[in-house]
């Protein structure tokens, strides 16, 4: 065996000097990581994106990488920027970590609709009588024969715990029960302290919302970013994390097992609820995340033909699935679709009410993937198309998600570019909704053309408007729209003398006429499968957070949404969130859930020859 | 405007039935099939090549196109067969096992073909063992594998794998190509040719077949 040698890695985050060591020849992500300092890795740490830098101070001493030279340029390098997930630890270093990573906006609210109130989880206080010489019921009995739930079925756990609890309440207790399974029986009169969590497990963000069982309201919220970012930023890159390491299904379990346990704690803790009083668990999420929760095996999901190893609701204590919750809380995974159709659409589609209207309805959740579901005469036609991370900001040259200094909105009005930031910070890149916006007032002016080419120099002076086009300039050998830069956000000639700019290039234009005709192409292949036209859509519903975020005229003029759904969009928000609220609160909305299941018609598109010309034509702009 | 330029502009608008008419109408007028397809077809074809490559033209553009070029060969070859005009290589082309992405290797095809190789193309989904027995059965120079899935781009190390366990790898060359593949990738598993871009694979390949 080859002798160990330690390096020494000082990580300097803010104000903070933490010091690691780790084995020489260790990848630096690696380090990074499993000390806890989590780094964007939208890649999955493959070297691709570039969204991994990090500045080493002695990172003259080695040469950099092929995909360190090709992403990061050379006025980086000689910074001393480098790709944590390629760059390898040969000696003592100091790294400089990118200011803390600021909250993204994430999205919880959502539409309220109407849920009918028939809570699954019960509590019933019952006062009986202390046993004695001539009533010698036992525990069990006793409290059955009062429940008037025949066949009131006691787990051991529950069991075990019987004697004391009745003795020490002197026989008043109040029992937890859903269905005549017991889930708990405790002390007293509890009644009233009677929690759920519901949760939605978005592959970027997590929303947890603690509801009240006992009035059916909301008591709480609570978002983040999924912590299993830290293994890549889209499905596909985390189930080839579980195929590369054989920790890495185990890895990326208790990640998200970590981080929902503490999102519950936190929760309950903010709002003065007992953990001890959390009793049901609803949880939504695409078919991955609810698989990678479980720990089951993913790998079949992203390989042609795309098998999960369970698509059904199914039902667990929480302990089985390694939360702290333990026995006494039972845990909700919601129903998928198919490998590519979870649980958040299924949920979404139930928060929709589409499916009890007498009318055409699609339901659209734009994101890395793109879950479009059409319901059209007692049948519901979905599918999944794969629009790319392009709407995250990933493959963007100044692309970011949403997050504090994200160009969110721009607006071109009496001659002027107005662009708005998130928070109204500084500008520091652009967001999905941002790059739509631009998009179109790019179209709109003549800077690019039907076909998304850039117009040609003299060719612009003649088209864009004379104020747009001082705007355009080369960057990285291609034309490029400035959208932003640092000394003057009107004036913008002579880029070389800007120390910062934030711009459209050509290759963007490109990557976003990949991810928007491929919705669009979903959105055509479904009304085909069902057989009407586009003007047969009654209701359009946007789910999720880009949808919620993006100006729909912008998103209709550049053809990601069809002009005719114009007057008929309603935003969900999280929908999946609400789906799943509506499931605690309700056993038959969770029957619903199953019926939305059964009428489901998934069309896989790998295998449609139609969906490829769809995509093929709907990337160009226009009509 | 020669008849050969008039092709080739065409071709570049995608005005199919245009080019299949110039094609015939050149034919008729006693030009050498040869030059039609070299100065008029491919030449065209390259030219779009080389404006996708900059990013000038996009996806469609270039599909148009290779629908024009197509319709012109269609009616070129049966002259083509008869002069003995020989194609300058053979390539195997394909998606991995598990993907079903074919765009990209697509237009890797037609580019590949508008530079005179003659590319058999075995679809998606496509196992090693596949990509091997068809080289060998065409006594192809080249195996192309197109992959855009992180989780199949693996198995175009099986693809060199296998090659080198049938005993051919030293025969043919494999190019490895697709979204999330880099020339750092290529090397890693010993394949022997990336490129990023459509435009630049059919160069390559053409560069294998001459020095062959
Ligand atoms: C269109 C598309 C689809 C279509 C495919 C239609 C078809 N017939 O090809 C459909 C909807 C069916 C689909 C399905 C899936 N897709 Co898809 N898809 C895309 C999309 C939007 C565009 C890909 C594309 O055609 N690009 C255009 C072509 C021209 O580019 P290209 O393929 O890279 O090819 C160029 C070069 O790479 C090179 N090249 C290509 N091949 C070769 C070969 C050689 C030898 C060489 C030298 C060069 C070379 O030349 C080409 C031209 O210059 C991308 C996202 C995006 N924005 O990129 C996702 C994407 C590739 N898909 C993805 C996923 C996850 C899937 C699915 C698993 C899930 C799903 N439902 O979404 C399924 C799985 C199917 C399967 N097993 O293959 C992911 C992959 C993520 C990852 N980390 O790997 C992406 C990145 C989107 C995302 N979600 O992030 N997809
Ligand atoms: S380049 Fe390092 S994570 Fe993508």
């Amino acid at each position: 065996m080859e002798s160990m040698e330690n390096c020494k890695v000082v990580v300097c985050l803010v104000n903070e000097k933490t010091e690691l060591s780790c084995a020489k020849g260790s990848i630096l992500k690696n380090v990074l990581s499993q000390n806890g300092f989590f780094i964007d890795t939208p890649c999955g740490g493959k070297g691709l994106c570039g969204k991994c830098k990090v500045k080493v101070l002695q990172a003259q001493n080695t040469l950099p990488t092929e995909e360190e030279s090709l992403l990061l340029g050379k006025m980086e390098l000689e910074q001393g920027f480098r790709l944590a997930c390629t760059y390898m630890i040969q000696q003592d270093i100091e790294v400089e970590m990118p200011g803390i990573v600021e909250t993204a906006q994430i999205l919880t609210s959502g539409w309220e609709c109407e849920t009918s109130r028939d809570v699954g989880i019960i509590k019933q206080y019952l006062v009986s009588g202390s046993p004695s010489i001539s009533d010698q019921r036992d525990d069990v009995k006793r409290i059955q024969d009062l429940s008037g739930v025949p066949d009131l079925h006691f787990p051991l756990h529950v069991m075990k715990s019987l004697p004391d609890i009745l003795e020490k309440s002197n026989y008043k207790t109040t029992i937890v029960r859903c269905n005549n399974h017991v889930l708990k029986v405790e002390a007293g009169n509890t009644e009233k302290a009677s929690y759920g969590v519901a949760i939605d497990i978005g592959t970027t963000t997590i929303a947890v919302y603690l509801m009240d069982l006992a009035t059916g309201e909301q008591v709480g919220v609570l978002s983040e970013l999924n912590r299993q970012k830290a293994y890549g930023a889209d499905v596909i890159s985390r189930i080839n994390h579980t195929m590369e390491n054989p920790e890495g299904s185990e890895q990326l379990r208790s990640c998200i097992i970590t981080q929902l346990d503490n999102m519950i704690k936190n929760i309950a803790a903010n709002n003065h609820a007992s953990l001890d009083n959390i009793y049901h668990m609803v949880i939504a999420g695409n078919t991955t995340m609810l698989h990678l929760l479980m720990g089951l095996p993913v790998k079949n999901i992203a390989l042609s033909p795309f098998i999960p190893v369970i698509t059904e609701k199914i039902e667990f204590t929480a302990e089985e699935l390694g939360f702290n919750l333990g026995k006494s809380c039972m845990v909700t995974l919601l129903p998928c679709i198919s490998a590519y159709v979870g649980a958040d659409i299924v949920a979404g589609i139930l928060s929709s009410r589409m499916v009890q209207k007498n009318a055409v309805s699609m339901l659209i959740d734009i994101g890395t993937n793109g879950e479009i579901a059409l319901f059209c005469k007692n049948r519901i036609y979905c599918c999944s198309t794969a629009a790319g991370p392009a709407f995250e900001g990933a493959h963007i040259r100044n692309g970011i998600g949403g997050v504090k200094g994200a160009i969110n909105k721009a607006e071109y009005k009496d001659g002027r570019l107005a662009i708005n930031t998130i928070l109204n910070h500084a500008p520091i890149g652009i967001c999905g909704s941002g790059v739509l916006d631009i998009a179109a007032i790019m179209l709109e002016n003549g800077i690019i053309d039907e076909t998304g080419r850039f117009a040609a120099g003299d060719e612009a002076g003649l088209s864009a408007r004379e104020n747009l086009r001082k705007r355009l300039t080369q960057i990285d050998g291609q034309p490029a729209f400035v959208v932003w830069s640092d000394t003057a956000a009107n004036d913008i000639l002579n880029p070389a003398g800007v120390k910062s700019i934030i711009a459209i290039t050509q290759k963007d234009i490109r990557e976003l006429q990949l991810a928007k005709a491929a919705i669009s192409a979903g959105v055509k292949v479904l009304i085909n499968s069902a057989g009407i036209s586009m003007k047969d859509v009654d209701n359009v519903f946007l789910a999720g957070g880009f949808g919620s975020y993006i100006n729909k005229d912008s998103a209709i003029k550049i053809g990601l949404i069809p002009a005719e759904f114009k007057d008929k969009i309603t935003v969900l928000g999280n929908a999946a969130g609400t789906g799943a609220k509506m499931c605690l609160l309700s056993v038959s909305e969770l029957v619903q859930t199953g019926k939305i299941k059964d009428i489901s018609r998934y069309i896989e598109l790998s295998a449609l020859p139609e969906f490829h010309d769809e995509f093929v034509d709907s990337m160009f702009f226009g009509d | 405007m020669s008849i050969f330029k008039e092709i080739s502009q065409n071709l570049q608008q995608g005005r199919a039935k245009n080019v299949k008419e110039l094609v015939q109408k050149a034919l008729d007028e006693g030009v050498d099939p040869k030059e039609i397809l070299e100065n008029g077809l491919l030449y065209g074809m390259n030219i779009i090549g080389e404006k996708f490559k900059n990013n000038e033209v996009y996806v469609p553009e270039v599909l148009i196109a290779a629908r024009a070029m197509n319709t012109g060969v269609e009616v070129l070859k049966p002259y083509l067969v008869a002069s003995g005009v020989k194609a300058k290589g053979k390539v195997i082309i394909g998606t991995v096992r598990g993907d079903l992405h074919d765009i990209g290797k697509n237009l890797v095809k037609m580019m590949m073909e508008g530079k005179g190789l003659e590319v058999i193309d075995l679809g998606v989904d496509v196992p090693s063992e596949k990509f091997i027995s068809a080289a060998m059965e065409h006594n192809a120079q080249i195996i192309a594998c197109s992959a855009l899935l992180t989780t199949t781009m693996g198995e175009m190390e099986n693809v060199v794998k296998t090659a080198e366990k049938s005993g051919i790898r030293d025969k043919v060359k494999i190019m490895v190509g697709g979204a999330p593949v880099t020339d750092s990738f290529c090397k890693k598993i010993g394949a022997d040719c990336y490129s990023p871009d459509a435009a630049s694979a059919a160069e390559c390949a053409l560069n294998i077949c001459l020095a062959g």
